[in-house]
């Protein structure tokens, strides 16, 4: 069982902070030892594949987690012991993971929203919005890149907006998508 | 340290009961900070962020901790919110009913006490997901099925004392419920039905016994902290033949529910059988804004599109026949005929390569899974409420609340996206309305026509068969009869069963008197 993960102790810690229910979460404060990352791909999704596909490229996956559209996934397979868990998912995937991560204690790093209108894509995110305001279709391989810079510590200001040029949306793409890190396992100070 | 208290109760006695209660449960297990207190938030609430939000939570491991913690949760009068997995997703999930009240959270005590293969049942306590047992089962090679709701993430025990529905033969959880064992507000265990004789072998196999039956009473309800639960699971049978048949027209909705109803009375139809409308069917599958990008709800015309695009119905009906092959066979033959009778209805045995047919058969035959959430991308943003009356499994019935219901959602901007699952007799209606809560205006719009459509129904001779947490005592005014003299008696078995209102006050609508009031 996922609870099984011990929970931190509470009652004598400091604040943590982060609201998770806002967007630009961003606390780029990870440590600046190289963790471990680990990427959620929803199989069903084109750019949550791209954005996973970017990672491996780079270099910066350990791993790549693959949910289909069960999306049992979500709840059996994301105990990874220590690291980052990052994904670009589909809305309800993205709940569900933060149901179950937060319950195991991990410490919510980023959130940001990307949601089609109107034949283009709107991003908010934490910084970046020139770049991924100059990106169409590719725009998740330009998000894994500034979310790779984002959790490397090089933060911009909060909650950008930015609107992508026109462009189509792919017949599988659910058009609102949700970007995530989260840090397991670490224990906080 | 959250800055959040109960209501009445100063920071300092209340880190004072904080520091007795983790004496009591561990430390660790003490949480009062906002970061692990935000899993405790309804994701999916109509209410705006900061409401709803807890002062603390607890995670007792056994029934002893649970006494002892409730006997400083009395000592300090402090509000307590119970719950077992906290799923609860479209009615509140975990989220307490007023902000301030401390999480009782029972997801530690999560055993699977007991499994009967040869009576069919399980014996589990508060935390047992629907995934757990299921992949117990397998694990120990049981024979048996168990009956998950949509979300396989929910709980054996929350669901059932919630009313919830799964889709097997099994699927009306409350009825397959069978003996319970319950920490009452003042901290003595009580056992329901033949529990209550000393080395009872049948405590999970009959549910009668002398004298009253008191389990109904602490489902939906704040009368105890249930810590154990029988629950009947089926056998796998012989035979399995799950199908959907598809109409063309939102009028055949009455044709349906007519044909459908003596198939079910008559168990010729074992299961849940759903009539699951165009739009819900087709949101796991594509969303709204590959079809459409303007304000309101999707026009005729697109509908049909869609439904042609997909090969869906205006209505897609989901049912199964279990058993041996010949009785499969020959109760098909009945199914068939009235089923098929309607005009333009199309008969589908296998659908390739259909999220939305692949999670009805898996939960048809009792395999849990996640993939309804996806539904939820119809619209995007994370809002969904569920209004759900009840009433008799009738043609004329199903029709006039569709269009009732329908009609108000339209007028409100919303699409109308429902099913109608009939039981043994009852006919569940449930309306998803869906929301981007980045959206405050359409947040509130779905606020409004949920608290409109409650007083709606109620004059038309409908209730709820559950609801969401900010909707609780707006229901429960709907059930007038007599001057209230049903919400009337809960109050009066509240007061004397917890006299200093800890258990989750405003479950229900059933208030301790101290806080009557103000509902
Ligand atoms: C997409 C979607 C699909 C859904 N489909 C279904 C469906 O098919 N069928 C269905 O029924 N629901 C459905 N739901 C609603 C809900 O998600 C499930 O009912 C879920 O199982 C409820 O959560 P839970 O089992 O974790 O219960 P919990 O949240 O643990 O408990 C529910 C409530 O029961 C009470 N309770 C729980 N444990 C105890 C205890 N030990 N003592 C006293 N009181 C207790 C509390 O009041 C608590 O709030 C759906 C929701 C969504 C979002």
């Amino acid at each position: 069982m996922a609870w099984d993960v011990s929970r931190r102790t509470v009652m004598s810690g400091g604040a943590v902070g982060a609201a998770v229910a806002g967007l630009g979460i961003g606390r780029s404060a990870l440590a600046k030892r190289p963790l471990k990352i680990i990427v959620i791909e929803e199989a069903e999704v084109p750019e949550s594949r791209l954005f996973a596909e970017t990672f491996v490229n780079s270099g910066r996956a350990a791993k790549v987690i693959r949910i289909d559209r069960t999306l049992n996934g979500l709840l059996h397979e994301l105990a990874i012991g220590e690291g980052v868990l990052v994904g670009l998912t589909s809305d309800p995937a993205a709940m569900i993971a933060e149901q179950v991560l937060l319950a195991d204690g991990a410490r919510p790093l980023l959130k940001w929203a990307h949601h089609y209108r109107k034949m283009r894509w709107e991003h908010r995110t934490d910084g970046a919005p020139a770049l991924l305001a100059r990106a169409s279709t590719g725009w998740p391989t330009v998000l894994a890149n500034h979310m790779q810079d984002a959790l490397g510590g090089s933060r911009q200001a909060p909650d950008l907006r930015c609107e992508s040029g026109h462009c189509g949306l792919d017949g599988k793409s659910p058009g609102m998508l949700v970007s995530w890190a989260f840090e397991v396992g670490v224990q906080q100070s | 340290m959250s800055t959040r208290m109960p209501h009445g109760v100063d920071a300092a006695t209340f880190r004072k009961a904080l520091d007795e209660l983790a004496a009591i449960v561990g430390k660790e297990w003490v949480f009062v900070d906002e970061l692990p207190l935000s899993a405790y938030r309804d994701a999916y609430s109509p209410l705006a962020d900061g409401e709803m939000l807890p002062s603390a939570a607890v995670a007792p491991a056994n029934m002893e901790q649970i006494q002892q913690a409730l006997k400083v949760f009395n000592a300090y009068k402090l509000p307590i919110w119970t719950f077992g997995n906290g799923r609860n997703f479209a009615y509140g999930g975990p989220a307490p009913r007023q902000s301030g009240y401390v999480m009782f959270d029972l997801k530690r005590m999560n055993r699977i006490l007991e499994v009967n293969e040869k009576y069919g049942y399980a014996l589990v306590e508060p935390g047992v997901s629907y995934f757990q047992l299921y992949r117990h089962l397998r694990q120990i090679g049981s024979k048996l099925w168990i009956d998950p709701a949509a979300p396989g993430w929910g709980g054996v025990m929350g669901n059932a004392l919630e009313h919830g529905a799964g889709y097997t033969p099994y699927g009306d959880h409350f009825v397959m419920q069978c003996g319970m064992e319950v920490v009452l507000a003042d901290g003595q265990v009580v056992r329901t039905g033949q529990g209550a004789i000393e080395g009872s072998q049948h405590w999970q196999s009959t549910k009668h016994a002398a004298g009253p039956h008191f389990d109904g009473m602490f489902t939906q309800s704040n009368f105890g902290v249930v810590t154990k639960m029988g629950i009947w699971l089926m056998p796998e049978p012989p035979g399995y033949k799950p199908f959907m048949i598809t109409y063309e027209r939102e009028e055949d909705l009455a044709a349906i529910f007519d044909a459908v109803k003596p198939l079910k009375v008559n168990q010729v139809i074992p299961n849940a059988a759903v009539a699951v409308d165009l739009l819900w069917e087709v949101s796991a599958k594509t969303t709204r804004r590959h079809y459409f990008d303007g304000k309101g709800p999707v026009p005729d015309s697109i509908r049909k599109k869609i439904a042609s695009d997909h090969g869906l119905g205006m209505w897609n009906f989901y049912a199964a026949l279990y058993g041996p092959p010949p009785i499969i066979e020959n109760n098909w033959k009945l199914v068939e005929e009235a089923m098929m009778s309607i005009p333009g209805a199309k008969l589908h045995l296998n659908r390739e390569n259909d999220p939305a047919w692949d999670y009805r058969v898996r939960l048809m035959r009792g395999e849990p899974n996640m993939t309804e959430f996806s539904i939820m991308n119809w619209i995007g943003g994370g809002g969904h409420i569920n209004f759900s009356p009840i009433s008799a499994p009738d043609g004329k019935e199903a029709l006039s609340q569709y269009n009732l219901i329908k009609q108000r959602c339209h007028d409100f901007g919303f699409d109308y996206i429902g099913e109608f699952l009939v039981g043994w007799r009852d006919m569940h209606h449930i309306l998803m309305i869906m929301y981007d809560r980045a959206d405050e205006a359409m947040r509130k719009s779905a606020y409004d026509l949920f608290g409109k459509l409650v007083d709606e129904a109620a004059d038309a001779g409908f209730g709820e068969y559950r609801t969401h947490l900010a909707f609780m005592d707006q229901i429960a005014k709907t059930y007038k009869h007599n001057d209230g003299a049903l919400w009337d008696l809960h109050h009066r078995l509240k007061d004397v069963l917890d006299p200093n209102g800890i258990l989750s006050p405003g479950k229900q609508g059933i208030w301790p008197q101290a806080m009557r009031s103000q509902a």
